[in-house]
């Protein structure tokens, strides 16, 4: 058995790693607030939202607000638990790297 | 992914909780209405039966106010128990309430109106706003620290 820190491959891309980022900190974030703060554009958000639903990670909500329909994104339990593990493997990772560099 | 992909991983991370860090502020008058909401609730024992209700419902209905307004102002909703490092707040706000209770109910009983009611409901109001105020504070400092997610 490798001892490798598994890493989730639904957060791999840094996009995703981002939205994850935004979701682990609120109940549930607007389309376009979410947007605004990891910076990418309305079709690269789009597409990596819908991976993330299809992969049973985030839930997407529309809902109608001052006469727009806006799409809520939120966390669901699998999507809460797998970012979690990914952060741990991250750091573990990280750490073997410093460990490397003061061991050298 | 390798090691040094991680610690790229980590830093964007990092941004990200910075970025939100930047806009994660609340007037004090939103802190201000959470603190109102929670002395209504306890107000509502502190008054005969059919001021009871009354209360409850407008407590009720300000509650679903303040997400709404929060929703439609800020794009997001950050409950109090969202955040880790800032869950301290939210337990004291909540023994702060608790404790409103078992003033109201020790010096008059439920459905009592007695002259502790409004300095036990000010008191909660009062407690209740700064522990929103310290929440804020916790939640912020966690985003700039980059907490543990």
């Amino acid at each position: 058995m490798s001892n490798v820190p598994q890493i989730d491959p639904a957060y791999h891309h840094p996009a995703r790693l981002q939205i994850a980022a935004m979701l682990a900190r609120v109940d549930e974030v607007e389309f376009a607030t979410l947007r605004d703060i990891i910076e990418v554009s309305d079709s690269v958000l789009s597409k990596h939202l819908s991976a993330l639903s299809d992969a049973g990670y985030v839930k997407l909500k529309k809902a109608k607000s001052e006469g727009r329909q806006r799409t809520w994104a939120s966390f669901t339990r699998d999507g809460r638990n797998g970012f979690a593990k990914h952060m741990a493997a991250l750091r573990e990772l990280a750490e073997m790297a410093e460990q490397a560099v003061a061991a050298e | 992914m390798d090691q040094n992909d991680a610690m790229k991983a980590l830093d964007s991370v990092r941004e990200t909780d910075r970025a939100l860090e930047r806009r994660a502020r609340w007037p004090l008058w939103r802190h201000a209405a959470f603190g109102a909401l929670e002395a209504l609730l306890l107000l509502a024992w502190g008054v005969p039966l059919a001021a009871m209700a009354a209360c409850i419902v407008i407590a009720l209905g300000g509650l679903w106010w303040i997400v709404a307004d929060d929703r439609r102002r800020y794009g997001m909703f950050v409950s109090g128990y969202s955040s880790r490092a800032a869950l301290p707040a939210t337990w004291l706000a909540l023994a702060i309430v608790l404790s409103g209770l078992v003033a109201l109910v020790l010096t008059g009983g439920p459905n009592q109106w007695t002259p502790y009611v409004l300095p036990v409901v000010g008191t909660v109001f009062v407690g209740c706003t700064l522990a929103s105020i310290w929440w804020e504070k916790l939640y912020r400092a966690e985003l700039r620290q980059g907490g543990v997610q």
